[in-house]
């Protein structure tokens, strides 16, 4: 049966093909559109227009009703038109060009897209629509548009004939009561409707043709006007139209009179001057303000709410003249940032005024949206210029006062935060929480997936895990009773929530390390399977009824006491009970603060590049002494910490804890928001989460659509924008080493770094329990290589018995002797397949030979893991270059000194990187590494960026990095040209006098491998068959005889000119 | 991988020191072997002491043979996929959801039609085609939009594609056809059977089976236990279905096609082998088997609701086969699934499990066979990790 149905069923794009020929080049421009009016079909047969049918009425607000000449706007009109709009655009942007034209618009259109920039307003525009290639877009949306239109007209023809809500159970009322208006179908209204259609494509086409910093802004503009007029009743009581524009001058003086003249200055002076700028402002303001008082109806407040910093004036004149201050401070400071400060600085100006201007005439006007927009263009446009200007001052600015800089406007964020459940009200707080919540999720997760490259889908799990941790520590229960006899009320909480979160931390950390430990050897997508596997898991026993009397069963844990906090110590009325949504904030907004802190701060420390490192490539990160499973196990562990951290609150935010919020779609939600906003960087987790929790969470109209354009926007994610929305830049550590190298260990730094080496102790014997039953392990080796001298000690480093690896009935290896003496240069040669890389492999541990035996320092090898064996001072390349190709050069070499660095999982929590001496001479000792290879500019490059003989020489730097005594290359100059090839040989030959190492090679060019080595070993068919100096292994008859095949009694007197050929041989390969 | 005592080094003296680093090496691998041991030894003791009734462990032996053909045919299309394309379609069991979907407009059309009264083997058939039909459509359509332009992408990048897309679909199918779950009609079919024991009357006065929604009392080695026919039928309809695809892969030419693709895409592709038609052929088979697999499981009687949540737990539970088979090794899938649905059905009541947390068993027994046996029972066979 099966067979048949592939026979008949003919895949949609072929048809499509058929189709194309059918109607010939024409279909071109409805393909898309027909794409795009299938997705509009379906999203309409899911009774889209039915859930905004309750949704806010926009009436006249917004200016799209007069594009479309169809005022008042309705919300399901307007989710008719968007996606008609949408349809189109695509469909415009998918403009494949004309045949005859493609070649020349092309090359045309990049030309255009420049100069267009520069040209001024209409004329560009007419230039753009001009253009060919314009006019198919304009062409394409327009056929889309009707393509969707006529499609949508079809279903309402369909939809009188026959009853399609049996099936399509979402669609509650008919389609043509929101397109065409009425009971029955009549011809004008369709007509109408195909018009504005019509209308809209073009809008779109034209749309699509603007160049894309214009098209991106335009759309911007929409989308945020769109979100006003839907949000505008909630937004509404924000910020006062007075307020804002007080606090907008308050800004602008600071900043345009510092931006100006205060060129020179330091922080401090800023700050001063900022305040005082503040102040003035609002003494002048004061009389003005006493006068009119904002009586209803006063020209200035409008229609809007009565303004809370200025009314304050009349009341409490200190938080009158702190906010003033404030805004001054700001204003005075953000010409001296960095540029993501300074823009997100004039973001959260221009959102003080918009909110401002939509308080104004109480929601969304015409003249309202046009100054939004007006706002919007200016913020996107003023920066461009100012940016870079105040990015050069922050830089000219001394160390000390960059850093109090960024430190006085994180404090004015901070209040900014403390301050902002005033303004919003109760509702977007809400949002807010969960907008916390899953920040603190997705933060953790990252950890999980941005840093360790674990996809981990069971996440819920631990969520689910610190939540009912925290409930069932402070509710009073079965437990806390003890089984008395004592009604179940009256026993009181085990552990107040103070107490009990820490403990439900750390039971999560402990469940995710001990989740983690079964499936840490997983594949990706089997982990991910697994892991899905523990969330549902998680969910089922918490509902079961066989644990009914623990957990609840499937009306968990209720009510669970409010979080108190009892200050009356300090002040007789300061007890604070965490019942409501505005003090939670508080709790959340900790939260955040702590994650983003500790989980910014792990990315460039040892530990963090550790999980990078194991994320690109396992086998190396192990081979160069990283121990995986602890470190990935820290991974599960603090991932998890955060998970329960999150669970901890949300029980205690609804008093209650119910086994149906944690479903796997949780763990799909955080998912989608770090990878949506971009993983591994901490600001586009918050967008992510903005994006995805926050504006869901208030824009009620969506709430049924959520999980629907999470996962799609995920699937759209991974197509079009794998890396986010904002990708986490490379560390710039190059860059900033010079200052680090300035700051000496002080004693408090030493002090600190004492304690917080206790702390890895604690957390080792935490969250890495393997350890302690795990086999003596190989001293790493902290410090500089042994001091002996070679002279006294001329015993082999390295020493081979009858090594012997097996694979299945190939012996890749027979009975290899062998023996490598410090500091010299060796080499083993033989043809492809002798298993000269079996033989590093089974050095370094990949591979376990089956006899024999390796010693290394007088220690066996047996059984050590790569890592140990990396730690112990043997470090390698590969002969197709694995380099962590993602993190820039300094990290990767960072990353080759881990096991010399200190173990210091705490440390990171605290940096500072700069003040910190072990990181610092770290830095130092990586860039030094850098210069001995040659590449000591190119630092702050991402590795893979490199050319392919500086790859090659950053993989000796890397394997150099952990100081190893013995370091294996493996074909260092395979695919090097002869000059490259000469550089590489005197880099060898400097290796064992400037880094103290022996070293071990494979290498096919022989005039490499002769002229370094001081002793060869030649393998064929996994065994050894000659050794010696170079000249002893050029003569060696049965080493001609295995490169080239010629029996030696016929070719005895020919050795040198037959090792010609094969040098020449090995020289083109 | 069994138990190798000696150790990595291969020497020849048991010594404690080895042992102890033998146990610290493999610590996972001997816990799984004890908990393993545990198993078996608390099977048998409650097999023993009779908490573990024989009588519903035979019974459920043959419900569990029923659901495990099901498990299997699923598991089929994670196996095909995965052994072309060395991913894991975690959107299949949204497939196998959508099938299930479908067929119940279908079986409701058929049986507004009358149909399903009259001609109830050809509007079963319908029904399957029916299903069958829109699974492919919808797997087609996954694998040109989510997978196709994300071939050669790192592995994690298409995997969270693929459960994006398998949300999206439930959360479409959600939209579309609303929460409430659909329930299949009853669906019967009588047959006369002269002279046989256990059947009861059907309509028109004689003795016979009613095959599809029948359940009748059977004594099988001394005990008395309750079967349904349509356990049987689904065993053997799942059986077919699976000989069929066997038959396709290895004795037609585009069978052949597949197996070249599955060894090597390039190759194949230089040998004039439509690669990207290959695949689509790949998903077209499993979807279809999926599809055909719903209309099946909803139509056992106890199971027939259709919700668009029904893809989850089979979809995992058919990948733990294809794991539990080596994934990627097309008679290794049907073995899996079948041995899945038999542990799944008989292991509650063996070992004194509530009935809510059978989950746990498969998941357990997933995790188990990643430790122990990584390549599954009867190892990967397509698929070589490129």
């Amino acid at each position: 049966m099966a067979a048949v149905t592939t026979r008949k069923s003919l895949p949609p794009t072929r048809l499509l093909n058929h189709l194309q020929g059918l109607l010939g080049p024409h279909f071109a421009y409805a393909r898309h559109g027909i794409y795009a009016a299938i997705v509009v079909v379906v999203i309409t047969l899911t009774g889209v227009f039915s859930s905004f049918r309750s949704g806010v009425a926009i009436d006249d607000r917004v200016i799209l009703g007069s594009f479309t000449l169809m005022p008042p706007l309705r919300l399901t009109t307007l989710v008719a038109l968007y996606m008609i709009g949408g349809g189109a655009y695509f469909a415009a942007m998918k403009a494949a060009l004309p045949f005859p034209l493609s070649a020349a618009s092309a090359s045309s259109r990049r030309g255009r897209d420049e100069t267009a920039a520069r040209l001024p307003g209409s004329s560009f525009v007419a230039a753009a629509v001009a253009s060919p290639i314009a006019r198919t877009r304009i062409a394409k949306a327009l056929v889309a548009s009707l393509v969707i239109a006529l499609a949508l007209v079809a279903l309402m023809l369909i939809e009188t004939v026959i009853e399609l809500q049996f099936v399509f159970t979402g669609l509650i009322d008919p389609i043509r009561d929101t397109l065409a208006a009425g009971e029955t179908l009549q011809l004008a209204p369709v007509v109408l409707f195909l018009a504005r259609a019509a209308l809209i494509g073009l809008a779109a086409g034209a749309l699509a043709s603007l160049p894309q910093r214009s098209r991106k802004l335009i759309i911007l503009i929409i989308a945020l006007l769109t979100g006003l007029a839907l949000l505008s009743d909630e937004l509404l009581g924000i910020f006062a139209l007075p307020d804002a524009l007080a606090m907008a001058t308050s800004f602008a003086i600071a900043y345009l009179v510092i931006g100006r003249w205060g060129k020179p200055w330091g922080a401090w002076p800023r700050i001063g001057a900022g305040a005082l700028f503040g102040l003035a402002l609002a003494l002048v303001l004061l009389p003005l303000i006493q006068e009119s008082g904002f009586g209803p109806g006063s020209a200035f407040r409008g229609a809007g709410k009565i303004p809370y910093i200025l009314s304050q004036a009349l009341e409490s004149v200190w938080v009158y003249f702190f906010f003033f201050a404030l805004f001054g401070v700001f204003g005075a400071l953000v010409p001296a940032t960095p540029n993501g400060a300074h823009q997100s600085s004039l973001y959260f100006l221009t959102g003080v005024l918009v909110f401002g201007v939509l308080n104004w005439q109480d929601g969304l006007s015409y003249l309202g949206a046009f100054l939004t927009a007006l706002l919007i263009v200016a913020a996107e446009i003023f920066p461009r210029q100012s940016a870079p200007r105040a990015a050069a001052r922050f830089q000219d600015l001394p160390q000390a006062d960059r850093r109090k800089t960024l430190l006085t406007i994180s404090i004015i964020l901070f209040i900014a935060a403390l301050v902002a459940p005033v303004f919003v009200g109760e509702y977007i707080t809400f949002g807010m929480n969960w907008m916390a919540l899953f920040t603190i999720m997705g933060l953790g997760l990252n950890v999980m997936i941005g840093y360790a490259g674990l996809l981990d889908l069971g996440y819920v799990a631990s969520y689910a895990i610190g939540a009912y941790s925290t409930a069932l520590l402070t509710t009073p229960s079965v437990l806390t009773c003890g089984g008395a006899d004592v009604p179940v009320a009256e026993c009181g909480g085990l552990l107040s929530f103070w107490e009990a979160v820490p403990l439900a931390v750390i039971i999560s950390a402990a469940t995710g390390v001990a989740l983690g430990f079964p499936v840490l050897r997983l594949r990706g997508d089997y982990l991910a399977i697994v892991t899905l596997g523990f969330g549902e898991i998680t969910n089922r026993v918490l509902k079961s009824n066989a644990y009914k009397p623990v957990f609840g069963g499937p009306s968990g844990i209720t009510p669970i006491p409010p979080p108190t906090l009892d200050l009356s110590a300090i002040h007789p009325d300061w007890v604070f009970t965490f019942n409501g949504t505005t003090l939670m904030y508080y709790l959340f907004l900790l939260g955040l603060i702590i994650t983003a802190l500790v989980v910014g701060r792990l990315a460039p420390t040892r530990l963090g590049r550790a999980w990078r490192a194991i994320r690109a490539d396992e086998d190396v990160a192990q081979a160069l002494g990283i121990p995986l499973v602890s470190t990935k196990l820290l991974a599960f562990g603090v991932s998890s910490a955060f998970a329960g951290l999150g669970g901890a609150f949300v029980g205690a935010w609804f008093k209650g804890i119910f086994p149906d919020t944690f479903t796997v779609f949780v763990s799909i939600n955080v998912l989608s928001l770090i990878i949506i906003g971009g993983m591994g960087s901490v600001v586009g987790i918050l967008l992510g989460a903005f994006m995805l929790v926050g504006l869901p969470e208030v824009l009620r109209e969506f709430k049924d659509y959520r999980l629907l354009s999470y996962s799609s926007l995920l699937v759209l994610a991974m197509l079009l924008r794998p890396q986010g929305l904002i990708p986490p830049r490379p560390a710039r550590l190059a860059a900033a080493s010079s200052a680090a190298a300035a700051a000496p260990a002080s004693v408090r730094a030493r002090i600190r770094a004492g304690i917080s080496r206790g702390g890895t102790v604690l957390l080792a014997l935490l969250l890495r329990p393997q350890d302690l039953f795990s086999p003596p392990r190989a001293e790493p080796q902290t410090t500089p290589a042994t001091t002996a001298d070679p002279q006294e000690s001329p015993a082999a480093i390295l020493e081979i018995h009858g090594l012997t690896k097996r694979f299945g009935g190939l012996t890749a290896l027979r009975d290899i002797d062998l023996s490598i003496p410090q500091r010299s240069i060796s080499a083993v040669i033989g043809p492809n397949g002798a298993g000269k890389t079996t033989l590093f492999n089974c050095l370094n541990g990949f591979y376990s030979p089956e006899e024999g035996d390796m010693r290394f320092r007088g220690r066996s090898l047996l059984g050590l893991r790569p890592d140990e064996i990396g730690a112990f001072g043997i470090a390698r390349t590969y002969q197709n270059i694995r380099l962590f190709g993602e993190m820039t050069v300094l990290e990767n070499v960072l990353v080759g000194m881990h096991p010399r660095l200190q173990d210091e999982a705490l440390r990171s929590l605290r940096r500072n990187q700069e003040n910190d001496p072990a990181e610092g001479s770290a830095l130092q000792e990586a860039l030094e590494l850098l210069e001995f290879v040659g590449l000591s500019d190119l630092g702050d490059e991402i590795a893979q960026s490199l050319p392919y003989g500086s790859q090659r020489r950053l993989e000796i730097a890397r394997a150099l990095a952990s100081r190893p005594e013995l370091l294996m290359l493996d074909e260092p100059a395979a695919g090097m040209n002869p000059h490259e090839t000469e550089e590489m040989m005197s880099l060898i030959r400097r290796l064992p006098e400037e880094r103290k190492v022996a070293v071990f090679l494979i290498e096919h060019d022989m005039k490499l491998v002769m002229g370094v080595s001081e002793q060869i070993a030649v393998l064929d068919y996994g065994a050894k068959i000659a050794e010696g100096s170079p000249r002893e292994v050029q003569r060696d008859p049965r080493v001609i005889e295995a490169y080239l095949g010629v029996p030696p009694e016929e070719d005895a007197g020919n050795t040198a000119e037959a090792n010609e050929a094969a040098t020449g041989e090995y020289d083109d390969a | 991988m069994a138990l190798p005592l000696t150790g990595p080094a291969g020497g020849n003296a048991i010594t404690f020191g080895r042992i102890r680093r033998y146990i610290a090496r493999n610590t996972l691998q001997i816990a799984g072997f004890i908990f393993l041991a545990v198993l078996i030894v608390s099977a048998v003791y409650n097999l023993a002491t009779g908490i573990a009734r024989p009588h519903t462990l035979l019974q459920n032996f043959f419900f569990g043979l029923s659901t495990g053909s099901i498990y299997a045919l699923i598991a089929l299309g994670y196996t095909l996929v995965y052994g072309i394309l060395f991913m894991i379609n975690f959107a299949h069991g949204e497939v196998f959801m959508a099938g299930g979907y479908i067929g119940y407009f279908a079986i409701i059309f058929a049986n507004d039609r009358g149909w399903l009264e009259q001609h109830t083997v050809f509007a079963l058939f319908f029904t399957i085609t029916i299903a069958a039909i829109f699974s492919v459509l919808i797997a087609v359509i996954l694998e040109r939009v989510a997978y196709r332009p994300l071939r050669g992408a790192p592995r994690l990048v298409p995997l969270i594609t693929a459960i994006g897309a398998s949300i999206a679909l439930q959360q479409l199918f959600l939209r579309l056809f609303g929460a409430d779950s659909r329930r299949y009609p009853n669906v019967h079919y009588y047959i006369e059977v002269p002279g046989c024991q256990v059947c009861k009357e059907i309509p028109g006065g004689a003795m016979g089976l009613d095959l599809v929604g029948g359940i009748y009392k059977v004594t099988l080695f001394g005990l008395d236990i309750r079967l349904r026919p349509i356990w049987f039928i689904v065993l053997f309809l799942a059986c077919s279905l699976m000989i069929a695809l066997w038959f396709y892969i290895q004795r037609t030419k585009r069978g052949k096609a597949m197996r070249a693709v599955a060894e090597d895409k390039n190759t194949a592709a230089l040998m004039g082998i439509d690669v990207d038609g290959i695949i689509v052929t790949t998903f077209v088979l499993g979807a279809a088997l999926a599809g055909a697999a719903a209309v099946l499981f909803l139509i056992i009687p106890g199971n027939g609701q259709a919700t668009p949540f029904i893809g989850f737990f089979p979809g995992i539970k058919a990948f733990t086969a294809a794991v539990l088979g080596g994934i990627g090794n097309i008679p290794g899938a049907a073995v899996g699934g079948l041995f899945l649905g038999v542990i799944e059905a008989v292991g509650p009541p063996l070992w004194n499990i509530d009935h809510q947390l059978k989950e746990i068993i498969v998941f357990g027994l997933l995790i188990l066979v990643l430790i122990l046996r990584p390549t599954g029972i009867f190892g990967e066979i397509l698929s070589k990790r490129a």
